[in-house]
């Protein structure tokens, strides 16, 4: 199952309060649609009780915040405390928060409704908020701690960030976003020792998949700071993150990570052994030709050595032709170009022949595209 | 129409959550209706144990208003 698919499945098991793997059928469904679909629940249920939240809201405004507080706290208990808090003005939900005890308080967080919970939680001062996912932290509740990240204010974020020292947490929580386009700015609060720490975080509680899966999410200048601090990791790593975009099929991910790196740590990226084992290879390939993320691969082709850069001419002349046609029609030229011009002499022959015959049409529309360019005048030569 | 999507959709539930439902397969549609309905119950249950525990601390002569107040 997809990273983000059982993180979507697991914010919907904890609403519906079942298992995570009764919800297991839902695997497949459009990530977005499952997240709507979450959402109209989510605010379904708080409507069902929204009349007793405001009613209890109603008596609570009577009776002073301290004895609010203590019958929230001996009574009410943190489910309908976080009804009725979303139903109080805002100014008067945080002078009750103030007088409840920090443990409550991050229970109650738990079962705030996202929506109805918004102005509140972006109303809440530093202070409490950095207290409270400290809690929320101990507590590992991640998908909490994402939901704070969405609507508390920037000076807020700052202050959590900066206590967090858990990479796990850190992944977590980025990966439980709602809104991935968040992601930018929680990264760049993060100190390069905590961005360190993700990534060590990765390696040490198999959480490849997720890193990798966000890194599609952020902007090209972090994508390309983080992607060289993983290139730093060597190659063990780096090849355990090979094999996890092919089991995963995260290719266009690690690529899009490899693109954005600087030109050094590319270099020996794309030349690790573990690249040129066939299946990796194939593996490659098929991902690229099903998300059409050609340009990606195709910048990097030329960086590779001659003997890495066998393999992927093997699939693409031998077991997947038709994906080298695909290519023809579905990338830009002057990438393809520079693959070609990049090609051994002893690797035309095959190119050729593969081109000639599957990929015939194609290639003719790219010749008639390309024709003085004189990256692929030797292949010309030799399918004259 | 299962029972448990007939009972969702008279009790409101949104029309697009109610399309997602409809869309899938039979038995998962009538299998994740079911789970909606059940968690639902759980948190009716929930809050009505909540307001009923705070009407017992109201003291005898102020419990039939608070009650009035708190259940209409």
């Amino acid at each position: 199952m997809h990273i983000e698919t059982q993180a979507e499945l697991l914010k919907l098991s904890r609403l519906l309060e079942t298992e995570e793997n009764n919800l297991a059928f839902l695997d497949g469904q459009d990530l977005g649609a499952l997240a709507t679909f979450r959402g109209a629940v989510s605010g379904f249920f708080y409507e069902q009780h929204q009349d007793s939240y405001q009613r209890l809201a109603g008596i609570s405004k009577l009776v002073p915040t301290g004895a609010s507080a203590k019958l929230a706290t001996t009574v009410l208990g943190s489910v309908l405390a976080a009804g009725i808090a979303s139903e109080l003005p805002p100014e008067r939900a945080i002078k009750l928060a103030d007088k409840l005890p920090e443990e409550f308080l991050a229970k109650l967080c738990i079962h705030l409704e996202p929506t109805y919970s918004r102005d509140l939680l972006a109303a809440m001062p530093d202070k409490i908020v950095a207290s409270v996912a400290k809690t929320l932290l101990a507590m590992g509740e991640h998908i909490t701690l994402a939901r704070f990240v969405a609507v508390i204010q920037t000076s807020a974020l700052k202050a959590v960030t900066s206590s967090i020292e858990d990479g796990e947490a850190m992944v977590k929580i980025a990966l439980y976003l709602e809104d991935k386009s968040k992601l930018d700015t929680l990264l760049a609060l993060l100190s390069e020792t905590q961005q360190r720490a993700t990534l060590k975080a990765a390696t040490d509680h198999e959480l490849w998949p997720a890193v990798l899966s966000l890194n599609g999410h952020l902007n090209t200048e972090l994508r390309g700071q983080m992607g060289n601090l993983v290139a730093e990791q060597g190659e063990t790593v780096i090849s355990h993150i090979i094999e996890v975009a092919s089991e995963q099929r995260l290719w266009t991910n690690l690529l899009q990570a490899v693109n954005a790196m600087d030109n050094q740590h590319q270099q020996m990226v794309v030349n690790v052994p573990k690249l040129r084992e066939a299946d990796i290879m194939e593996s490659l390939i098929a991902t690229v030709a099903s998300e059409n993320s050609w340009d990606e691969l195709l910048t990097l082709l030329p960086l590779l050595d001659q003997e890495h850069l066998t393999p992927a001419v093997d699939v693409l002349t031998g077991s997947q032709p038709e994906a080298l046609g695909q290519a023809l029609g579905q990338a830009h030229d002057s990438k393809l170009l520079g693959l070609f011009g990049h090609l051994p002499e002893a690797e035309l022959p095959r190119v050729a022949k593969a081109l000639k015959g599957l990929a015939a049409e194609s290639w003719q529309a790219f010749l008639a595209r390309n024709s003085d360019a004189h990256e692929i005048e030797a292949l010309k030569a030799e399918m004259a | 129409m299962s029972d448990s999507i007939s009972t969702l959709k008279n009790k409101g539930l949104p029309a697009d959550a109610l399309a997602f439902i409809e869309s899938l397969p039979a038995d998962q549609a009538s299998k994740l209706a079911d789970t909606v309905l059940a968690a639902l119950e759980t948190k009716d249950a929930r809050v009505e144990k909540a307001m009923n525990n705070a009407l017992n601390v109201v003291p005898g002569p102020f419990r039939r208003p608070v009650k009035k107040m708190l259940f209409g």
